[in-house]
């Protein structure tokens, strides 16, 4: 928990949204969860939070009831979305199915109202802890995924091959070439993924796959 | 019997005898009755207008005949007989006192008559005289009256209504139906007395002053009475009974009262009713029920927003640094322990009137105890308890509405979690599925707490009833009421081992074909 002054506001770093229409509830969660030391914004609806949300790290506390569009409504979109923010829904009146619904869907957790401030704080710490290592996946993903792009068609041809498992023979045979020649696309391959080992080379290029 | 006894014309008065037959024949004209004269070998001589009627035989055509083609066959064959008998013997078995025959007309129908037969000594031999009446209208006219009385007697056994025209006190004739006397359980042989019976000492106790009275203000403005009231009959059995009846006083007898009218069993029909509005009672408590579970959750919703406000308020607020460890931190500590209680009783008492909305369905109590395991774990990890199951596969279905048992069973787990405050490292939890031995499925959530004090066991269902400091009383209450509907059982006890308890549930397994042989 970081400790911050009221008046200071982190521009960067990870933010609790929390969406509730009851302007009460909204505020003095907001209040909350401020005074736990998190940069925080209210929204009094689903479509408002969803025309603000600009994909940036952090979480969300969701009421599961709300006219318009529900909570497990907003979940929906989210997931739509591929959007990576993990979920703390809070009801009002603690219901199973709705519940088993939104674990299913892939919420942190579910609260009961009223809230117990250790329980909110824990799932929001549990919550910042999954997406800060969802968004650190993300990015390597993303960095393999660039690297990828750098390849040559036969530099990709030779990775694909190594990454099948197969020995530099192998792979010489197959495409027609001198072996010395798979070695030399092999080192470039290696260089330009940034990969320390062939496990580390193999598990970068599957994980992107994803 | 002598001959001389009869009409016997001297032969010198023939102006006399002239002005007599004219007589004679303007009686056999005028005569409504069928009248038919004969010789004494039976040979009919005189055939009136009124037996033409009867008879459809001209005089002509039967002047002459025997008079036996005038009766039905049984006694056409016997009538010769007849006459032959009373001509040797003189032993009449007809002559003056009339007798029902049946005679047949010239088509062959045979209709019963009353024949009376008088005898005249002539000079040129015996008459008899006949005067035949037809009795077809009267024996219909009773056979009718026999019907109709018939049919009265059914519809007042179908109506359960009886009839009576009487005097209380009894005085000269009674009039009571049959149906009367068994409505008042009375033995249809009785005699005298039905009024006293019926308006007295068979009425029941609570009723006989009501009645009394009704019977006195019909009496006396001469009015039509209609009452109800009770009678107890002679068996003990009581029946409800309306009398409708004209009252008036009987002249003569001071306080005397004449009655009539009808006595309706109105038993069933009261029964019917009584049964009617308790079904309408139900309904009405089970619509009250249903709007209160509305109003509950609607008030349950509306409660917990600001109580969810004043909670977070609160804990806010004791975060601040001026706030935090000092008394008014202490008292906003206390809100919002109180704030969350209020927010417990709130959704315990929804999922109490939430009971009616029941959906059933077959279910395998492991995907249910694997589903709710998704919402009890961060409980369970929060306290450092892991959860282990314990899952008997395969399990037989149950027929039960999943949400209910799984709030049983999380409301289990979650008291499981309470008792173990201090919870060893590697302490658990296990949720066990097996079958009793009467196959159906038990579902066991074994802790490693505290145990059960032996003195709360029995209350631990009562509502409002908690050993924890925070409880609100409610959950097992709940739960038990739960169980109970879907005709199973709650138990608890402290584990053998002589740590923690055992709290399981009963549920009856769906009969499978040719298993269950229950």
């Amino acid at each position: 928990m970081r400790q911050i002054s009221d008046d200071q506001e982190l521009v960067d770093g990870p933010c609790v949204y929390v969406v509730d229409d009851d302007a009460p509830v909204r505020d003095s969660l907001t209040m909350l969860i401020r005074s736990m030391g998190y940069r925080v914004k209210g929204f009094e609806s689903a479509p408002q939070f969803l025309e603000a949300y600009d994909d940036g790290p952090g979480c969300l506390v969701l009421d599961i009831r709300m006219p318009q569009m529900s909570g497990l409504d907003l979940q929906e979109v989210l997931v739509e979305r591929r959007a990576i923010l993990p979920i703390i829904f809070m009801t009002g009146h603690g219901d199973v199915p709705m519940a088993v619904q939104a674990m299913r869907g892939g919420a942190v957790d579910f609260l009961q109202k009223p809230l117990r401030d250790q329980d909110l704080l824990d799932r929001i710490n549990e919550a910042l802890r999954k997406d800060a290592e969802n968004r650190e996946l993300l990015a390597q993903h993303q960095a393999t995924a660039a690297r990828l792009t750098q390849l040559t068609a036969r530099e990709r041809e030779v990775l694909d091959l190594v990454v099948a498992g197969k020995a530099n023979k192998v792979i010489a045979y197959e495409l027609d070439v001198s072996q010395r020649t798979v070695e030399i696309h092999r080192a470039r391959v290696m260089e330009k993924m940034r990969a320390t080992s062939l496990a580390h080379l193999v598990r970068m290029v599957v994980e992107a796959a994803h | 019997m002598s001959s001389t006894s009869s009409i016997h014309p001297p032969p010198s008065r023939v102006v006399a005898a002239a002005a007599d037959d004219f007589k004679f024949r303007a009686c056999l004209e005028a005569a409504v009755d069928a009248i038919v004269v004969i010789d004494s070998a039976g040979n009919i001589e005189e055939f009136n207008p009124a037996a033409t009627r009867m008879f459809g035989y001209s005089q002509d055509e039967v002047a002459g005949r025997n008079v036996s083609v005038l009766m039905a066959s049984h006694d056409a064959s016997r009538h010769d007989d007849y006459m032959s008998n009373y001509e040797t013997t003189g032993e009449a078995r007809i002559i003056g006192t009339g007798r029902e025959v049946k005679a047949r007309r010239r088509d062959g129908h045979t209709f019963p008559v009353k024949l009376s037969v008088g005898k005249a000594v002539m000079p040129d031999g015996t008459r008899y005289v006949g005067i035949i009446h037809d009795l077809s209208e009267q024996q219909a006219a009773a056979r009718a009256l026999r019907r109709s009385e018939a049919a009265l007697r059914s519809a007042q056994e179908i109506a359960r209504i009886g009839t009576f025209d009487v005097a209380l006190p009894t005085r000269g004739d009674q009039i009571r139906s049959t149906q009367l006397l068994k409505i008042l359980g009375l033995p249809v042989s009785l005699g005298d007395g039905v009024a006293e019976l019926m308006f007295r000492e068979l009425v029941h106790p609570d009723d006989v002053d009501r009645l009394d009275k009704a019977l006195k203000v019909a009496a006396a403005g001469r009015q039509y009475a209609d009452i109800e009231y009770r009678i107890e009959r002679p068996s003990g059995e009581v029946r409800s009974v309306r009398v409708m009846a004209t009252v008036s006083p009987m002249p003569g007898t001071p306080k005397g009262l004449r009655l009539t009218g009808a006595l309706h069993d109105i038993t069933d029909a009261r029964r019917a009713e009584e049964e009617a509005r308790q079904a309408r009672e139900r309904l009405t408590h089970v619509g009250r029920l249903s709007t209160l579970g509305e109003m509950a959750s609607g008030l349950a919703h509306e409660l917990n927003q600001p109580l969810t406000a004043i909670a977070a308020y609160s804990q806010a607020a004791k975060r601040m640094p001026s706030v935090d460890g000092s008394d008014l931190g202490q008292a906003l500590e206390n809100i919002t322990v109180q704030a969350l209680r209020a927010g417990d009783v709130i959704a315990r008492m929804r999922e109490m009137v939430r009971h009616g909305e029941t959906k059933r369905a077959e279910t395998d109590c492991n995907q249910l105890v694997r589903e709710l395991i998704t919402l009890a774990e961060p409980d369970a990890r929060a306290a450092d308890i892991a959860l282990r199951l314990n899952l008997l596969t395969p399990l037989p279905l149950v027929n039960v509405d999943h949400v209910q048992i799984q709030q049983v069973l999380l409301n289990l787990v979650r008291n499981a979690i309470d008792a173990m405050p201090c919870a060893a490292p590697g302490a658990e939890i296990e949720i066990r599925t097996c079958l009793t031995e009467s196959r159906d499925v038990q579902v066991l959530v074994v802790d490693a707490g505290s145990g059960l004090p032996e003195d709360a066991l029995e209350q631990l269902c009562t509502p409002f009833f908690t050993t924890k400091q925070e409880g609100t009383g409610l959950g097992l209450a709940i739960s038990q009421s739960i169980i109970r509907a879907h005709g199973g059982a709650l138990r608890f006890a402290n584990n053998i081992s002589g740590c923690g308890a055992t709290v399981s549930f009963i549920l009856p397994a769906v009969a499978e074909d040719g298993e269950k042989d229950k």
